[in-house]
């Protein structure tokens, strides 16, 4: 995947990718993505497969580290922290804590297995926000 | 048009298996046979089995083997989880520490592991609580802190938690990575995802091998008679001693261990069938409904059960 155009200003960006570049060993996947999608539009990313799609929106969610350039995510930078002119790594709680606010949808799905649909779908409030199992309960089915 | 008339039920000779009947006729003469010398052999002691079945000091001796059993596998299980965590974590330090425990314990024999901790007085005659190569806050002799039931103890637990740290780790590697990830991705932080997502799917690959090893850890106590512990087979050998009628006392001792292992198998199973939620679309039945399945036919028996999903519904 090579980097394509169109920036826009980053305050209206959800998510905005600066060349960001991730390598697997000696294989470059991104080579410098520039990206940036706005508030309620929907992106499509088309490429054949391995082309680094799935890649890029693990970037997104930090489950993979980035090797060069900017992710922010919400005008929020993702997995670092700038101070003092220098990046520095986040707290796995605080990475966990933005996770929390970005959806994802895997290619194959991840539910778990040892669980009920009602506990798969409340696993999110229950476990990671702290809602009542009661209150997630009830706002579990869609309405 | 009008519906096509359903023909009549299937009643058809069945397959006859002349092989099974020969096969099953030859079982049955060994079997009779066995029963005739249990019954006629009067060397076999069933009077004296009777006798000691009940005694006092045997049935004390069994509970100090169930209690031997017990607390060798809560060590084990505890310190497995330990390990297995530590073997897994990119510090090479806890692992390589883990890695070396495991080769030790795992490398000796349990036997000589055992008579190791009952000695220990000779490496380090006290034991103390401080400030490492500081002073010293509490201190008392090894030998009152170790007496021979808590050597037989560490000895059998330490050693299990070597074995079980590989099997908690096989568990944990079992779990599909995309597990994690899709924990990960809904804001679940690390200790979050081992105990919501990753150790309840393990318990799957975890039970039973941990069942077995808890099988053979009832039966591995008897070592701890060589540390002068009266556990039933201590117990045994203290009677054989007196009275030398081995052979009844070993059976006697025997019965007691084939008890106690089947009641570990019986709740192993449900302990199984608890974690196989997930894995199966139905649980496999219980004993009991395979008995009663077992006791209305003499053919092989039929156990209805919903399909059990292709493991390919799980990709």
């Amino acid at each position: 995947m090579s980097g394509g155009a169109a920036v826009a200003d980053s305050d209206a960006a959800m998510v905005l990718a600066e060349g960001v570049h991730k390598r697997f060993g000696a294989l470059e996947v991104l080579r410098g993505i520039d990206l940036s999608v706005r508030r309620g539009e929907v992106a499509c990313i088309i490429g054949p497969s391995g082309s680094g799609k799935s890649t890029f929106l693990r970037c997104v969610n930090h489950l993979e580290k980035i090797d060069a350039g900017r992710l922010f995510a919400d005008g929020v930078l993702v997995g670092y922290e700038e101070r003092g002119g220098r990046l520095h790594e986040l707290h796995e709680r605080e990475v966990a804590r933005r996770r929390a606010e970005i959806g994802m949808v895997f290619q194959h799905f991840y539910l778990f297995p040892h669980m009920t649909v009602l506990d798969n779908v409340c696993s999110g409030p229950l476990i990671v926000k702290g809602v009542p199992r009661a209150e997630a309960e009830a706002r579990a089915p869609a309405p | 048009m009008s519906a096509p008339r359903r023909p009549g039920d299937i009643t058809a000779v069945p397959v006859r298996h002349p092989g099974r009947w020969v096969a099953s006729a030859v079982v049955l003469v060994l079997v009779a046979m066995l029963i005739n010398s249990l019954v006629t052999n009067t060397r076999y002691g069933w009077g004296t089995i009777g006798h000691y079945l009940f005694e006092r000091s045997v049935l004390d001796g069994l509970a100090l083997t169930w209690g031997l059993t017990g607390a060798a596998m809560g060590i084990g299980v505890a310190g497995g989880i330990v390990l297995a965590v530590m073997r897994l974590s990119a510090n090479p330090l806890l692992s390589g520490v883990s890695w070396f425990y495991i080769w030790v314990f795992r490398g000796t024999p349990v036997l000589v592991q055992l008579f190791l901790w009952y000695n220990l007085s000779y490496l380090y005659s006290h034991i103390a609580l401080g400030v490492p190569f500081g002073p010293e806050f509490v201190h008392a002799s090894t030998n009152t802190l170790i007496p021979a039931v808590v050597a037989g103890i560490l000895g059998l637990g330490l050693n299990e938690a070597a074995y079980m740290a590989e099997i908690v780790r096989a568990g944990i590697l079992a779990v599909d990575p995309g597990q994690h990830e899709a924990a990960s991705s809904i804001g679940m932080r690390r200790v979050q995802i081992m105990r919501h997502v990753v150790l309840p799917q393990a318990m799957r690959v975890i039970v039973p091998p941990t069942g077995n090893e808890a099988n053979s850890m009832l039966k591995t106590t008897s070592l701890v008679s060589v540390i002068a512990v009266y556990d039933l087979f201590g117990t045994t050998q203290n009677f054989i001693a007196s009275t030398y009628e081995s052979i009844p006392l070993l059976l006697m001792a025997s019965i007691w261990y084939l008890a106690s292992s089947t009641v570990l198998s019986v709740a192993q199973y449900y302990v199984e069938r608890f974690y196989a939620r997930g894995a199966q679309r139905a649980l496999p039945p219980t004993p009991l409904q395979r008995l009663r399945a077992n006791l209305t036919t003499l053919r092989r028996p039929r156990i209805d059960l919903a399909p059990v999903a292709p493991a390919s519904r799980r990709r």
